[in-house]
């Protein structure tokens, strides 16, 4: 007998928010030009009545699906599959738009998001994946909602669908630029993060072996945090231009006030304090009478840290990897202020032109990053956990 | 055997020493218990034997040679160590948990997988169905087999144990126990065992070794710590009831009196009984006195209340 | 057994091998590697239109003569590019003449000061000093004057009478309403002193809507929309989005302000190894006058085209490029 529930709390806000956000806020923005401010169109005067009616639609079943009567898990994989659709939705029915509020005549105009838009797709993405997380979803379906809305997402971009977008019109402008600044911001999270689990692993297992050591190590990957990223960079100058121009070495291979050694000695000072911390942490964590044991069978201090501490500390260090790893790809942006790229670029870039989207091409993309990432990190992390922690019974090895 | 000879250990901080000039053998064989109230120093004389705790002064020898002479890894590794908490490794299973020590010894993997099997039986674990399960699936009482099987993997000579048994309930703990016996006397190990209940020292020590603030105190087997409490401190430490625990120390043999004439009950008691099963019994029946039994049933005496309290008055050797 | 420690340590390697080939790969695209390269110049240029649009036309023309061009461009502000060129660590970058009277103010004379006001004089000075003190040569500018303005939307101008800046004097003195958006700079230190001493007008705090940042496109957007009550705005003569925005610039009719003229300098060791590249950019620069430069900014801020797009057309529609 499948269980029922009560109403879904969730579900029913999600509805009610997402009901909210078509109706009473503003749904696009239509400008004449790119630096325009524009005006602000309502959903019905964006989408014309069916598209509003559809919105609607979608959501108001979101509801229904939330009462409460159904049996519990269907009623959570509708309520996903509903939310990918009024996610694809607003995005698709906002693209259609386009083409009704231009024309050939105003090839400079641009239609753009509004807040309304925005606001539905964070509501119906936050819908599947509470939706995605209910006791007892089968793995296929947990899969299938987890990558419906990104593969559509993806789809309609490969197709154009999304072209008469501003957002996307931005795209058009800077694509080839785009997609280097994509690679560089990848490239220096990647390589700050790898050095930083490095250094921060070493410093974590140093700090967690003299305790006398623990403060001072703990209170210098402090102070890196305190330091916003503009200054940072700032006080970088000076030392990495000189070991640019005095060591031929260094010369060689660019190091120098701007460019990639800024980013990334900067990115990886600011990642070791989670790295650093969640390695102590981890490593303080396990069992004091499994380490007492292993001494006590003849285990050296060293056989000990790396077969007993370490895997056992490993899903808290891995973990802090992510915290760094997410924290670090936003970061990448200061690449911006240091001649080296990134989607800061375009962030900035939209700034001093007051072109909004612009300045969304950038953060969007940077978003989308992240969200991609920390759900890499997250596939990842289950394969790196000991076996003991995933609640197998007797994995066959 | 372990000769522990003047042994000191102080630590910084701490008002009196852990341990003082304490001496003592565990001969080869037997297993001597240490025991006294917590604080009294005998994990720490334990913990200095295989060198997880370094002694101040003094000399602890095994089979003669000093501990200090090996690498205090290559020492351990031929010890055999089971302590309270087990502190089995949860990321192994329990067929990895065991093959430590023999792994850290470089045996064969064909070697290690027999010798698991062989082991995990005899603490009276199911290979095939333990072997691959993980420590968060056992329960107090099989966790704490398991640690015994570890201790014993490598076939160590020696083994020290610091309350091994202790978080489990008394039943479980009895047959433990009664386990750790039958294994005991099929392997005659080398045994230093720490405990802090008296129960436990009279059930598993050929000879009990009571410290007390770092000091030996006394040192006898168990009967005779029972019947001659060295003094005022260990006979409260054995408890008042200690003439009691004398009684399932000793068999019914030692207090038999010819056989009379037959009864009309079926009040009898077998030869392997203890006095105190006796005493149970007698009492249980509300008679004088019961018949004693051999293996095949004939009736080889008689115990009474009055034999056993005789035979408590004989002085012990 | 695979411990989950040796997965992990794959894993870490597998990420940082993989970075590392991007990184690689990055390197590997370099479009003039085929050709043999007369040398390498690192371009450099302050994060605006107009300096990413006379960065991109540099940067296009010395391709084309052979060069091989490191493009660092939206470098930074002022102060990181001015310590980068110095430092070496860019070879090039658009400056205006009009800002050496910023850098070397104290050493000025005073005859040199008002020699500012005039495009010829101020560029000579500028390029003199820098050259003493800094070793950087300037190059050919572009004589379009990019300096403070103070813009107005058409209507107003219309409605106000508004053309110069004589008129904006007779406004402000007859008290009619004044709310004026600009950064804190043009406040304090250079543009409205300037006006307020030529033409004789003075600003109150509470006709002053201080915006952080220098920012002229959100100055004159803030005109435009009429954001706050403003009615007028800081603007740079060149801007692009004047045009779109609808708004117009007061005329400054009698020459208050410091002649701005964009110009490509570079460090003179630099210039010493390849000369040419004066040659190679002098009828470029001299080509871009005060419409051609709003036209082509209003294209890259306007319509959203990629500068080096708007730079190439300008260059083969002038037969600077193949």
């Amino acid at each position: 007998m499948p269980e029922r529930t009560r109403a879904h709390t969730v579900g029913l806000t999600a509805a009610i928010l997402g009901l909210a956000a078509v109706t009473l806020l503003p749904f696009a923005t239509l400008r004449s030009s790119r630096i325009q401010t524009g005006e602000s169109l309502s959903a019905l005067d964006a989408l014309g009545p069916w598209g509003l009616v559809a919105l609607l639609a979608v959501w108001l079943a979101v509801a229904v699906a939330s009462l409460g009567g159904m049996p519990r898990i269907p009623a959570a994989a509708l309520r996903g599959v509903l939310g990918t659709l009024a996610l694809l939705g607003t995005v698709a029915l906002s693209a259609a738009a386009v083409a009704r509020l231009t024309d050939p005549s105003t090839p400079y105009a641009r239609v753009s998001l509004g807040t309304g838009a925005w606001a539905c797709i964070a509501i119906a993405y936050s819908l599947v994946l509470a939706s995605r997380r209910e006791d007892g979803l089968p793995r296929l379906a947990r899969a299938i909602l987890s990558l419906a809305a990104p593969l559509g997402i993806a789809v309609m971009l490969a197709t154009g669908t999304l072209d008469g977008l501003a957002i996307m019109r931005e795209y058009a402008n800077q694509s080839d630029r785009f997609w280097a600044e994509v690679a560089a911001q990848l490239r220096f999270a990647g390589i700050a993060v790898t050095v930083a689990l490095v250094l921060g692993t070493a410093l974590g297992v140093l700090a967690f072996q003299r305790p006398r050591l623990r403060d001072p190590v703990f209170a210098v990957a402090n102070i890196f945090q305190t330091i916003p990223g503009l200054a940072m960079v700032g006080l970088l100058f000076a030392p990495l231009s000189w070991l640019g121009s005095n060591i031929p070495l260094f010369g060689r291979l660019g190091v120098g006030g701007l460019g990639w050694a800024p980013v990334i000695t900067a990115l990886t000072l600011y990642a070791l304090l989670a790295i650093v911390r969640n390695t102590y942490a981890g490593l303080a964590s396990v069992p004091a009478a499994a380490v007492d044991a292993g001494l006590g069978m003849g285990m050296t201090e060293w056989q000990v840290m790396r077969r007993v501490r370490f895997p056992l500390a490993m899903p808290v260090i891995f973990g802090g990897m992510r915290t760094a790893a997410v924290q670090t790809l936003g970061n990448a942006t200061l690449g911006a202020f240091v001649a080296a790229g990134t989607l800061g670029l375009f962030v900035f870039g939209g700034l001093s032109q007051q072109a909004m989207d612009l300045i969304l091409l950038g953060s969007v993309a940077l978003v989308l990053l992240a969200l991609a990432l920390d759900g890499i990190l997250r596939a990842l992390q289950g394969l790196v956990s000991p076996r003991h922690l995933r609640g197998r019974e007797g994995a066959p090895r | 055997m372990i000769s522990i000879r003047n042994v000191s250990k102080s630590y910084e901080g701490a008002g009196a020493a852990a341990v003082r000039d304490l001496s003592f053998d565990v001969p080869a064989g037997e297993v001597v218990v240490l025991i006294g109230p917590s604080g009294c120093g005998k994990s720490t004389t334990m913990r200095m034997v295989n060198r997880l705790v370094e002694p101040d002064a003094g000399t602890i020898t095994i089979d003669g040679r000093d501990v200090r002479e090996y690498r205090p890894e290559q020492l351990r590794r031929h010890i055999g160590y089971a302590i309270q908490g087990v502190g089995l490794f949860p990321h192994w299973t329990v067929a990895q948990n065991v093959a430590v020590v023999p792994g850290l010894l470089g045996w064969e993997r064909e070697r290690v997988t027999e010798r698991t099997a062989e082991l995990l039986e005899l603490v009276g674990l199911e290979p095939g169905g333990y072997g691959r399960k993980y420590p968060h699936e056992l329960s107090g009482g099989e966790a704490q087999r398991v640690g015994v099987a570890r201790a014993l993997a490598a076939d160590p000579p020696v083994l020290l144990m610091d309350e091994p048994f202790g978080a489990v309930d008394p039943l479980t703990r009895d047959r433990l126990h009664a386990e750790f016996r039958a294994i005991q006397d099929r392997l005659k190990k080398t045994v230093l065992f720490v405990t802090h209940d008296m129960d436990e020292a009279v059930t598993l020590g050929d000879r009990i070794v009571v410290m007390r603030d770092g000091m030996l105190v006394q040192q006898d087997t168990p009967e005779r710590v029972l019947a001659y409490p060295a003094d005022a401190f260990v006979a409260s430490f054995v408890g008042a009831e200690r003439a009691l625990k004398r009684l399932s120390l000793a068999p019914v043999t030692e207090a038999l009196d010819p056989p009379g004439l037959a009864r009309a009950c079926d009040c009898s008691v077998g030869s392997t009984a203890s006095l105190r099963e006796a005493l149970a019994r007698i009492l249980e029946l509300g008679v004088p006195a019961i018949d004693v039994h051999d293996e095949h049933g004939a009736r080889i005496g008689t115990v009474s209340v009055e034999s056993i309290v005789e035979r408590f008055k004989r002085p012990l050797t | 057994m695979i411990s989950n420690v040796r997965r992990a340590m794959v894993a870490c390697v597998a990420i940082a091998l993989i970075t590392a080939l991007t990184a690689c790969s990055d390197a590997a695209e370099d479009p003039g590697a085929d050709r043999p390269s007369k040398g390498t110049i690192i371009i450099g240029s302050k994060i605006d239109t107009e300096g990413e649009l006379v960065s991109s036309i540099v940067k296009l023309a010395l391709e084309d003569a052979g060069y091989t061009v490191e493009d660092k461009s939206q470098t930074g502000t002022t102060e990181v590019v001015r310590k980068a060129i110095i430092a070496g660590e860019i070879d090039l970058y658009p400056e205006y003449s009009g800002n050496g009277y910023w850098f070397f103010l104290d050493e000025l004379t005073d005859d040199e000061k008002a020699g500012y006001n005039v495009g010829e004089t101020g560029y000579e000075t500028t390029a003199r000093l820098d050259l003493e003190a800094n070793d950087i040569a300037w190059l050919e500018p572009a004589r379009a004057n990019n300096t403070w303005a103070i813009a107005v939307t058409e209507q107003f101008a219309a409605d106000e009478g508004l053309v110069t800046m004589s008129d904006f004097a007779a406004y402000v003195n007859a008290g009619k309403p004044v709310k004026l958006a600009a950064s804190d700079e043009f406040f304090t230190s250079a543009g409205n002193p300037e006006f307020e001493q030529v033409y004789g007008y003075t600003l109150t705090e509470e006709q002053k809507v201080r915006l952080a940042g220098g920012n002229t496109a959100a100055t004159e957007k803030a005109v435009a929309d009429g954001t706050d009550g403003v009615n007028f705005g800081m603007a740079y003569g060149t801007d692009g989005a004047l045009a779109d925005l609808g708004l117009v610039i007061l005329e400054d009719d009698l020459g208050a302000q410091i002649v701005y003229w964009p110009t490509p300098i570079v460090r003179k060791a630099v210039l010493d190894a390849h000369p040419e590249i004066a040659d190679i950019l002098k009828p470029v620069m001299e080509s871009l006058g005060l419409e051609e430069l709003q036209q082509l900014n209003a294209r890259i801020q306007v319509n959203g085209e990629a500068a080096d797009d708007v730079a190439r057309d300008f260059l083969e529609s002038g037969r600077f490029i193949e």
